[in-house]
């Protein structure tokens, strides 16, 4: 097995990206669809900002929301992965730079991805 | 709770993230490290991408983003990222840096405007 290079790891960081963006831009789509099935509903007040209810917070509602076919539940599944894309990227430059064997960029890749999940999961009040 | 809040408070205000501090990160490319000009750019993206990520988790965990007003907004941009990825190669870079100096003449005149009529 030859050395895993630069260049290999950045295609597997650009492959990953790739597939991550896609599937979640489809989940949004589709989403979408669902959301303007029914044209003919009033225009939505967005002077006052609600933000969402509290049962498409959690990961779990959102999963349950997903699974009756609700719109905003597919909606924030798709945004839900589309914000995981570049953690994970994060990560796979971790592991690239394991097997490359750089101790330096692991450190600080690891420690760059101990704050995102930090943040991800902290972030409630 | 409360310290956590004020610590993404603090990185979030610090950071500032969006338009302008990819005008100043670009501009510290370019013109301190004599990088070409689309390494500065797409290199300065990458950047605010990952810090992005961050606060966008806090942003999504909270209720803040609206699924409503997202969907057409993510639809939108992730055309406009595939368009712009194809065209940066073929792009003169001279015609690069006339764009990006008349907005970011635009975005400082923004700037100055809000900061006078208090609209920060």
């Amino acid at each position: 097995m030859k050395a895993f290079t630069d260049k290999m790891r950045d295609l597997s960081i650009a492959k990953m990206l790739r597939i991550g963006v896609i599937f979640s831009a489809v989940l949004v789509f589709f989403g979408g669809i669902l959301y303007l099935r029914h044209p003919l509903l009033p225009t939505p007040e967005y002077s006052h900002f609600l933000g969402e209810t509290t049962t498409l917070l959690g990961i779990a509602g959102v999963l349950r929301g997903a699974a009756r076919l609700d719109a905003g539940s597919v909606i924030q599944l798709g945004i839900f992965f589309l914000i995981a894309t570049p953690v994970v990227r994060v990560a796979f430059c971790m592991v690239g730079f394991a097997r490359q064997k750089d101790r330096l960029y692991v450190i600080i890749s690891s420690s760059v991805l101990v704050i995102l999940i930090y943040s991800l999961i902290r972030g409630r009040r | 709770m409360n310290s956590t809040e004020a610590i993404v408070s603090a990185v979030e205000a610090g950071l500032g993230i969006g338009f302008v501090p990819l005008m100043a990160k670009v501009l510290a490319m370019d013109q301190a490290m004599g990088l070409p000009f689309k390494v500065s750019t797409t290199t300065s993206n990458f950047m605010i991408g990952v810090t992005a990520a961050a606060s966008a988790g806090i942003y999504l965990a909270r209720g803040y983003i609206d699924a409503g007003i997202a969907m057409p907004v993510m639809l939108g941009v992730l055309a406009g990222s595939l368009l712009d990825s194809k065209l940066l190669v073929k792009v003169h870079v001279t015609t690069l840096k006339i764009v990006f100096c008349l907005v970011i003449v635009a975005l400082g005149l923004e700037m100055i405007f809000s900061g006078m009529t208090g609209r920060i």
